[in-house]
């Protein structure tokens, strides 16, 4: 054989699903296939599964949320939040989203904000302050 | 545990570049396929592997003969750590070839269906290629020039994803 091999899907699937999700991210624009590859949910459930990707997530008394791999000799991510402030109650998580009760510093009020650690991107949900109960399910 | 003895049954496998390797039965039993083809009668005395070559074949024999005799972890429950760790670091050493040699080692064990081999290989890979930009992917891999993202396409998967650029 020689140094010109190219590698069958199948087996670039299996390299990249050892991969971490942030160079997954940057490994999308290396060719048409990775592209396709990396968008199907299939690939995506299986990367979820390969290794033990759970993160800890936690918030101090600043307001600000942290994430951390539950791997030796990670580091933490501290995630910026602008004029949220994280406040006591972290609901849950589904397919890497974390759900969490924020004070909003303008409004002198509380939401609900969706976060995404991975990609630190976050939306605060319209909701009503009326809201009462609350159950993460995973459909 | 099996180890090899000289009395033990002998295949004999060819190269593409027409070497030839006189292993023990034992350890040619780590490629699945091999031992399919045992299985089956449809092995000669010389099985011959023309995309292969000798390079690589002599190092896929390496790992066979380590792993064949090492104690098999669903053989025995509690086999002893060292032999666990000593297989490890072996594994780590074997794994220090430059990236061609990796690959045409992984596309060989794929070919012969040796399952830990095939993980070892892709996880070198996954190790090697952690840190690369996205042309340097293309080249470590030879990716397709055909296969490339249009220059629009390319602008919209970095704007999308530029949290990992960063």
């Amino acid at each position: 054989m020689v140094s010109m091999t190219i590698i069958p899907q199948d087996i670039i699937r299996d390299i990249l699903c050892r991969l971490p999700t942030e160079t997954l991210a940057r490994f999308r624009c290396v060719s048409k296939e990775w592209l396709s590859l990396l968008s199907e949910p299939r690939f995506m459930q299986t990367h979820q599964k390969t290794l033990n990707r759970n993160h800890l997530i936690f918030w101090s008394n600043d307001g600000s949320l942290y994430s951390v791999p539950c791997k030796k000799g990670s580091t933490v991510t501290k995630l910026h939040l602008g004029c949220y402030r994280i406040n006591y109650c972290i609901f849950g998580s589904v397919n890497g989203l974390v759900l969490a009760w924020a004070y909003r510093n303008l409004h002198k009020d509380y939401t609900l904000l969706v976060l995404n650690p991975t990609t630190k991107d976050y939306v605060e949900l319209p909701i009503s302050s009326k809201l009462l109960i609350l159950h993460i399910y995973n459909p | 545990m099996s180890t090899s003895s000289s009395s033990s049954k002998k295949i004999v496998l060819k190269s593409a570049d027409n070497e030839t390797f006189e292993i023990d039965e034992i350890v040619a039993l780590e490629s699945q396929a091999i031992k399919n083809m045992i299985e089956d009668e449809c092995a000669d005395n010389v099985i011959p592997l023309g995309n292969i070559d000798s390079k690589t074949l002599s190092k896929i024999i390496e790992y066979c003969k380590k792993h064949a005799e090492s104690p098999k972890k669903d053989d025995n429950a509690d086999i002893d750590e060292k032999a666990v760790e000593d297989l490890k670091s072996f594994d780590a050493e074997f794994a220090k070839v430059d990236m061609p040699l990796i690959q045409d080692i992984l596309m060989a064990a794929n070919f012969l269906n040796i399952d830990n081999l095939i993980g070892l290989m892709c996880r070198t890979i996954a190790d090697r290629i952690k840190g690369k930009t996205p042309e340097e992917i293309r080249k470590i891999l030879n990716i397709n020039k055909n296969d490339l993202l249009s220059p629009e396409q390319e602008a919209k998967a970095r704007e999308e994803n530029s949290w990992a650029f960063d």
